[in-house]
């Protein structure tokens, strides 16, 4: 599916994250702060554990690595999926899937009711709780985001390369590499590919990460009964109830009318027999 | 006309609810929503959502069944009750969404779904019902005050061409009482499998139905207690009959739930966790007890088994409704959302209003009964006549307000202080912008980056590795060390000069003799000064090694104009910038004998054994005070 979606997209642009390759540096969060001057972070107390907040639309989440007393950074961010959850939920649609991939907010439209964050699978949407006119915050990956030579300012400040800015496709041909030419290292896996319906920012790694980005892997994906889901989007899966929604309207209000006439018929019936006794009787007691 | 005992209990009651939660909607304005709610952003859909909303909606039902039995299948048994639970729909309806005012982030613009679409949504689809139910709802009881002020003609045309109406409202209430339950389904991963299905619209508009139904009679039974009227029992069990029906179905279709998608596992079997026993609770409250007790007659005429059943199916609808919108969602996100009491004042504090709003038109319109009911001689007599300015008195001043007023002076401080960090204010993030990264971005590295001369120039600091290295070294505890003076909590510490940490950094070791370099101070003052530097000053006070040294700091900035990176990747390269710069100048004056630019006039041989070979070298007389030592 995802790829019948790219050929409507031939421009999506997406990031490649390596975990094997961060270093937990937090440089592209630094990327991100300078380049959309965001404020100062609350303090952790306020903030859930993965470091994403109402004023931080990046991350980086510790994980144990493949030995004891290893770790492993991931960068956690949106994942600006094919199909949108969020964009499909948001019933102003402040949500925009664009031609270059990104997921984009519109902030004049959003009205605060928060279903985008119930609908993101991977909570990557957060709110500006403490502020009395709050918006929502998320990785944006736009123009906005675009420092000299045309790419983002957070994957520009990466010194490793472990995360990188480019076409979904060239990126996903690169993974695929990178694990064909290190399969002992590497997870058989691009995160991101199919999953959720594939998603433009996409993962590899020697540690599973599906809890640190909150991406659940077909077997949890069983436990729940969405096993689909390791191919499909959300929005797809329930697609077939916003046709219903039409259908229930005409079905309910018809046989509502439909019991309202028969009703009047019978009540006509009725009325027309008593009329036609009453004439008979009439005509009899005439005729006595 | 005295109030009896229990009206005017209830009532003090209720004001003092609703007056505190205008305190605290106040407060939620002022102070934003961190302040009142305990909402995350794990779990964004609090107590005002899912109880006032989604649970009082539920509650709400009733007005729509009720309309539908008697306007559309003419049963005239139930036409006694039908004016009661429409004016519950409406203002139950009417509560609800008035406290989305308050927990959505920006509610001047309530406006704009209808003009800003998106017809894929469910939220959207609830709106659009929601919103259109409403206005009829309103319609349907334009004639409770047409009657009372006694304007026959609207009241005439209302009766007349309410049919579309209520056949529209009917149709609008299954499909959002549905769409409820599908705001759930956009959460597939995260919704606890018990509480998840495709089929939740159906669950969502059948239990909704039946115990919408129980919660009539309930309400009905308290309202005729409440003001001393005789219940209409035969009514009364009908409906709950009529639940049970709709209570049975829920439980069928709940288990072909559980069959059809292989989930009884979670129930009894092998996947039970703590959810399972809730999920047990809520299906015995919201449908065992009232199916058993309604079904069977005997039992069902029984006052107080009737009460129990209805209070169970109440208590079990709105359980259903909590767990499916907030408790489902803990185990996924690994979270816990509690209400802060302030989420409560002001949820109770809204259906204390909307009661109080409730008894006013009982106490002065025809809610219980249309007119026709009453005889002829009594309609003027049973009601008071229109409101008068004496009354309206009587309410604002004796004993009434005295009681409005203790409640304000005792219950308005209360709940202002319910609001969370109301001592301190709330909290304000720091709005200055961030020029220079901060010192630690973040608490949970391992490594963090460390402005080295305030320029930009990072370096890497293994922090775990250093805290060892402190803590082997002078041993001492964890909270003594960095920590003691710059907490990482302090996220912009851009004042700590580098020499807050490194004050060892020119005190003599293995490989750097300070006294070789004395003469690198311009006096013998700054020297002493240097040795004696006090870092018990003030915080404020403190200058980066750069501020003075700026020709030490070189190397780093012409590590950066190589082009390499502007990043010192670690201790080597901040050594090698602090060091080389001079030592290569002195290497080209012709006065230098050893060969001070070259790598081998430090790093003799490897580190261990420089520090039996260091000391040939020093120079003559004086002995460094103490070596210290290099601990890996």
């Amino acid at each position: 599916m995802s790829d019948k979606k790219n050929v409507n997209r031939p421009m999506a642009k997406g990031i490649l994250t390596d975990v094997t390759k961060c270093i937990g540096c937090e440089r592209c969060v630094e990327g991100c702060v300078r380049q959309h001057k965001l404020p100062a972070d609350y303090p952790m107390k306020f903030k859930a554990d993965d470091g994403l907040s109402g004023y931080r639309y990046t991350s980086i989440v510790k994980t144990p690595g493949p030995k004891p007393g290893e770790w492993r950074m991931v960068r956690r961010q949106c994942m600006h999926c094919e199909d949108a959850s969020c964009a499909s939920v948001c019933l102003v649609s402040a949500f925009d899937k664009n031609p270059d991939g990104s997921v984009s907010y519109n902030a004049d439209k959003c009205i605060g009711c928060r279903y985008c964050m119930l609908g993101c699978p991977f909570s990557n949407i957060r709110y500006q709780y403490d502020n009395p006119i709050p918006f929502v915050a998320k990785c944006k990956m736009g123009e906005e985001c675009r420092v000299e030579g045309g790419m983002l300012a957070c994957t520009t400040a990466c010194p490793t390369g472990a995360t990188v800015y480019g076409p979904r496709e060239s990126l996903l041909k690169e993974a695929k590499r990178r694990i064909k030419e290190n399969p002992d290292l590497y997870i058989d896996h691009v995160y991101g590919e199919h999953d959720f319906g594939g998603t433009n920012v996409m993962y590899i790694s020697d540690v599973p990460i599906e809890d640190v980005i909150n991406m659940p892997s077909a077997k949890e994906l069983e436990a729940m009964r969405v096993p689909s889901l390791t191919h499909k989007s959300i929005p797809e899966l329930l697609h077939a109830w916003v046709i219903v929604t039409p259908i229930q309207f005409f079905a309910v209000a018809g046989s509502l009318f439909g019991i309202k006439f028969l009703q009047r018929r019978s009540r006509l019936m009725k009325e027309r027999a008593l009329e036609k006794q009453a004439n008979l009787s009439n005509k009899n007691e005439g005729g006595e | 006309m005295k109030e009896p005992l229990r009206l005017k209990l209830l009532k003090d009651v209720l004001w003092a609810l609703a007056l505190s939660a205008l305190v605290v909607g106040v407060g939620r304005f002022i102070f934003g929503l961190a302040a009142a709610t305990n909402m995350t952003d794990l779990l964004p859909w609090g107590l005002w959502k899912i109880l006032n909303m989604i649970a009082g909606a539920a509650v709400a039902t009733s007005g729509f069944i009720i309309a539908a039995v008697v306007y559309i299948l003419n049963l005239e048994k139930y036409k006694k009750v039908a004016r009661f639970s429409i004016l519950i729909g409406f203002l139950g309806y009417g509560s609800s969404l008035f406290s989305l005012l308050f927990d959505i982030g920006l509610p001047h613009r309530g406006w704009h779904p209808f003009f800003m679409w998106n017809p894929h949504s469910f939220l959207f689809e609830v709106f659009w019902c929601v919103s259109i139910y409403w206005s009829i709802t309103a319609l349907e009881i334009i004639p409770l005050i047409t009657e009372r002020f006694r304007i026959p003609k609207i009241t005439h045309l209302l009766h007349e061409y309410m049919l579309p109406f209520i056949v529209l409202g009917v149709t609008l209430s299954t499909m959002h009482h549905s769409s409820l339950g599908s705001l759930f389904m956009a959460s597939p991963t995260r919704l606890h499998p018990l509480w998840f299905s495709l089929w939740i619209p159906m669950e969502f508009l059948i239990s909704a139905m039946g115990a919408g139904m129980a919660t009539i009679v309930l309400l009905m039974i308290i309202f005729n207690w409440l003001y001393k009227r005789e219940n209409d029992m035969v009514v009364l069990r009908r409906i709950a009959s009529v639940s049970a029906v709709f209570l049975f179905l829920y439980l069928a279709l709940k288990s072909a739930d559980l069959t059809y998608f292989n989930k009884w596992n979670f129930v009894f079997g092998p996947e039970y966790t703590w959810e399972s026993t809730l999920f047990q609770l809520e299906i015995a409250l919201q449908v065992i007890f009232p199916l058993v007790i309604f079904s069977i007659p005997q039992l069902r005429k029984n006052m107080g088994l009737l009460i129990f059943g209805c209070l169970s199916a109440f208590v079990g609808l709105g359980m259903h409704r909590i767990n499916t919108g907030i408790v489902g969602y803990f185990s996924s996100t690994n979270s816990v959302y509690i209400p802060s009491l302030s989420e409560f004042v002001l949820s109770f504090g809204i259906m204390a209003a909307t009661t109080l709003v409730f008894m006013v038109l009982v106490e002065k319109f025809y809610v219980f009964e249309e007119p026709e009911h009453i005889e002829g001689s009594k309609i003027h007599e049973a009601k008071v006549e229109y409101w008068s300015l004496t009354e309206a008195k009587s309410f604002f001043s004796g004993p009434r307000l005295k009681r409005v007023l203790l409640t304000v002076v005792i219950i308005i401080p209360l709940t202002a202080f319910s609001l969370r960090q109301q001592a301190t204010g709330p909290y304000k993030p720091d709005t200055r912008l961030v020029e220079r990264a901060p010192i630690a971005m973040d608490t949970m590295r391992t490594w963090l980056r460390i402005d080295a001369n305030r320029n930009g120039d990072m370096v890497y600091f293994p922090h775990e590795k250093h805290m060892d290295k402190v803590k082997k070294q002078f041993s001492i505890e964890k909270e003594q060390t960095c920590q003691k003076c710059h907490h990482l909590n302090a996220p912009k510490d851009h004042n700590s000069s580098c020499r807050v940490c490194h004050k060892d950094m020119k005190i003599p070791t293995p490989i750097f003799n300070l006294e070789n370099h004395r003469d690198r101070f311009d006096t013998e003052q700054k020297y002493d000064e240097f040795m004696a530097y006090n870092l018990d000053i003030p915080k404020e006070n403190y200058q980066a090694c750069s501020m003075c040294h700026e020709e030490n700091m070189d190397g780093l900035i012409e590590y950066k104009a190589k082009g390499f990176s502007h990043v010192a990747p670690g201790f080597e390269d901040a050594m090698h910038g602090l060091c080389l710069t001079c030592h290569r100048q002195i290497e080209e004056k012709p006065e230098d004998p050893d060969g001070k630019g070259n790598c081998r006039f430090c790093h003799k041989l490897n580190p261990v054994d420089l520090v039996e070979l260091m000391k040939p070298d020093e120079p003559e007389g004086e002995q460094p005070a103490e070596p210290i030592k290099l601990v890996d």
